[in-house]
């Protein structure tokens, strides 16, 4: 039952990540259009650390998937919060391009809410960094794990010469 | 040795884990108490005390104003103000404004920072900034002149509180924790800021009800 929850959380972080990526770019360059900016030019720098956090994420999850990482795949609490952070991020973005009853939707003629937005960039780069860290270190003690089994291994195959 | 580490780092990585956990249940209930906050609406009566009280004012200027064309003033000063006058009773009248205001319905905090805007830029910006304003002018009827000082001063108080509430309701859009006095950005203050611009509306369509009394006193 466990296996199967953390089978589906897991999954389902890995589709929500880039989906989020894909809105706050939306959103963010709705942004820098208001403040005549051009992400692509003059404000890269700006924009990059905006992005950075997620594309971080997304790789950390790619080498999850690829090496099969069961520190991190059958980690219960992480990928928890791991959909925690993907909510809590999915109703910023949300609220920054629905949310109509707070006046910034309207006034700028956008129907978009930078106000809002720009003011949790913040916490979700501190949400998603948290994350990234946490999973780079669940990372490197799975690496010790192998060291141990190999090094069970190699004891086995001792053992089994002797007896030959 | 081994197992130590690889305990310890486990240990470090669940608690930075339960921390990102802590700070983000954190912002999803604040989020969802911002968004309930938010989305209040106020129900705005016929019986309102400031729509109500604005409106027979406005009715009496109108009242003021034909009592005063009646009489076939001659003298061209109380001509001038009336005309002003009349400017003024027109903007406080227009679609958008309290007076226009449909009573006995529900009104969201949009709704609320439209009527302030419709102060800012009409009443305040047309009536009084470009009619009225020149209180102390030499072709105004001495008794104007005498109330011009007290007149400004009013405008001037009126003026910050409609500033003041357009600004609290434009903090509505975003939410701070940086310090406590920010903090209460959270709270809907949607009633109190719809009472400072209704408020306005009422005080001002006093002057000009004091104004338009001057005018007939005087002729």
């Amino acid at each position: 039952m466990l296996k199967i929850l953390n089978k589906l959380l897991f999954h389902l972080k890995n589709i929500l990540l880039p989906i989020l990526l894909m809105v706050t770019i939306y959103i963010v360059m709705f942004m820098f259009q208001r403040l005549e900016k051009n992400p692509f030019n003059g404000d890269f720098m700006e924009f990059i650390k905006i992005v950075f956090p997620f594309v971080l994420l997304i790789i950390l999850n790619i080498i999850n998937l690829v090496f099969k990482q069961n520190t991190i795949e059958n980690n219960t609490y992480y990928n928890i919060t791991s959909i925690l952070v993907m909510i809590t991020i999915g109703i910023f973005c949300y609220r920054a391009i629905f949310d109509s009853n707070m006046i910034f939707w309207h006034k700028y003629g956008y129907k978009l809410n930078f106000n809002y937005f720009s003011d949790q960039i913040s916490s979700i780069k501190v949400m998603l960094y948290g994350l990234s860290l946490a999973n780079i270190i669940l990372m490197i003690s799975n690496s010790f794990k192998i060291e141990e089994n190999t090094k069970v291994n190699k004891n086995k195959n001792i053992k089994h010469n002797y007896h030959r | 040795m081994k197992q130590f580490i690889k305990n310890y780092l486990n240990l470090i990585a669940m608690s930075i884990t339960g921390m990102v956990f802590v700070i983000t249940s954190f912002y999803f209930i604040m989020n969802y108490y911002h968004s309930d906050e938010v989305k209040k609406v106020i129900y705005i009566s016929e019986n309102d005390y400031n729509y109500k009280t604005q409106r027979d004012k406005i009715k009496k200027i109108n009242d003021n104003l034909v009592k005063f064309k009646s009489l076939n003033v001659k003298n061209k000063n109380y001509a001038y103000l009336e005309n002003q006058l009349e400017t003024c009773y027109n903007v406080m009248k227009d679609t958008g404004s309290l007076y226009s205001l449909e009573p006995n319905k529900y009104y969201s905090s949009y709704d609320v920072y439209k009527l302030g805007g419709k102060f800012q830029n009409s009443v305040l910006n047309i009536c009084w900034a470009l009619h009225l304003s020149y209180l102390k002018g030499d072709n105004l009827p001495d008794e104007v002149k005498e109330i011009g000082p007290f007149v400004t001063g009013n405008v001037k108080t009126i003026t910050n509180r409609t500033r003041d509430a357009l600004m609290e309701l434009q903090n509505n859009s975003s939410y701070f924790f940086t310090t406590n006095v920010t903090s209460l950005t959270l709270r809907n203050y949607l009633e109190s800021d719809y009472q400072a611009i209704a408020s306005s509306y009422n005080d001002f369509a006093d002057i000009l009800l004091n104004l338009s009394e001057v005018i007939n006193g005087g002729k």
